[in-house]
């Protein structure tokens, strides 16, 4: 197997952690996408000795948080909406968002829980940056509110109440589920 | 403490598949990485190799230290180049006052002329316009208004 072989192979193992954490912190398909290259390319430069340690998916999320942060700051000013999570595939038609998340659906998941969990996962996406951010640090990647409060540097009772909020939010959504 | 809400909300979050990577993803990376990567030289200083960061910087600090250090006889030197090139430059002075020379005497010349100037250039536009409309007057005949059609 040569070098571009063994690349490519470990981009297909890890391209869906990269790209599902990045859109969820990012809340933007797109970005997501744009970040993740990124990602890979960095983990390319240093291939030698990250492609065959078991630690791999720790530094690739490391950096992708890093990296997704980063752009958050520099753009915080730029809200997207999630109409806009829609993404183009290779032959340039437009794949709505739900899609990806429907995807894995086999027929054994009953597809009211699908439809269920899009409309949280959309619900995610579409809370604001400040809400967002913490509440998946905390909730996918185990983040400590002191560490979510250092990696955004803000106060411990700003992240608290952001996450609280944001929870409150998708709570609010899963009760309208359940009354529907 | 987390509450039972906090709970069903943390439950339905986990419970979330993870979003899939787009089918573009794969190939962008695998093209990107197939570009001939820029000699290091060539890419910002940042990304530089930590040894030649630190030569550039040695080399730079070196620069400048010797800029410093050396700066009086660099003065020195000045001084010295300044005072020869105003010995050597007899020849373009004495160019330049030749050319004022020429300069004033054209002024004069034109101060004398102007008024014999205007009236020759009033005489060529008046017969250029003489010229243009005897020879209008004359196509219409020769044609008698067939150029109109």
């Amino acid at each position: 197997m040569t070098d571009a072989d063994a690349f490519e192979t470990f981009v297909r193992n890890y391209q869906d952690l990269v790209y599902g954490l990045a859109v969820r912190l990012l809340g933007n398909a797109s970005d997501a996408e744009d970040v993740a290259q990124t990602v890979f390319l960095k983990a390319y430069e240093r291939f030698e000795a990250i492609g065959p340690s078991p630690t791999a998916g720790g530094w690739l999320k490391t950096v992708t948080t890093h990296l997704c942060l980063n752009h958050l700051t520099r753009y915080r000013a730029r809200w997207r909406f999630f109409s806009e999570l829609g993404r183009v595939d290779a032959e340039g038609h437009e794949e709505p968002y739900e899609a990806s998340l429907a995807a894995d659906a086999t027929p054994a998941v009953d597809l009211e829980t699908a439809d269920r969990q899009a409309r949280l996962e959309a619900s995610l996406q579409g809370l604001p940056a400040h809400q967002r951010v913490p509440l998946v640090l905390f909730h996918f990647e185990q983040y400590s509110y002191q560490a979510i409060a250092e990696a955004l540097g803000v106060s411990l009772g700003k992240v608290k109440t952001d996450i609280h909020r944001g929870r409150e939010a998708l709570r609010r959504q899963l009760a309208d589920d359940d009354a529907h | 403490m987390p509450t039972d809400r906090d709970t069903i909300v943390h439950d339905a979050l986990t419970a979330l598949p993870a979003p899939r990577a787009p089918r573009s993803l794969l190939p962008r990376v695998m093209a990107a990485v197939a570009q001939p990567r820029r000699p290091w030289y060539e890419r910002a200083w940042m990304t530089w190799p930590v040894g030649w960061q630190a030569a550039s910087l040695m080399a730079v600090a070196g620069a400048a230290w010797t800029l410093v250090a050396s700066w009086p006889a660099l003065a020195a030197a000045g001084d010295v180049a300044s005072a020869a090139a105003v010995s050597s430059a007899a020849p373009a002075v004495r160019l330049m006052d030749a050319a004022v020379a020429a300069l004033s005497t054209v002024a004069v010349l034109h101060r004398a002329l102007a008024p014999a100037l205007a009236v020759a250039a009033a005489l060529v536009l008046t017969m250029s316009a003489t010229c243009a409309l005897a020879g209008a007057a004359l196509a219409r005949m020769a044609l008698g208004g067939a150029s109109r059609s």
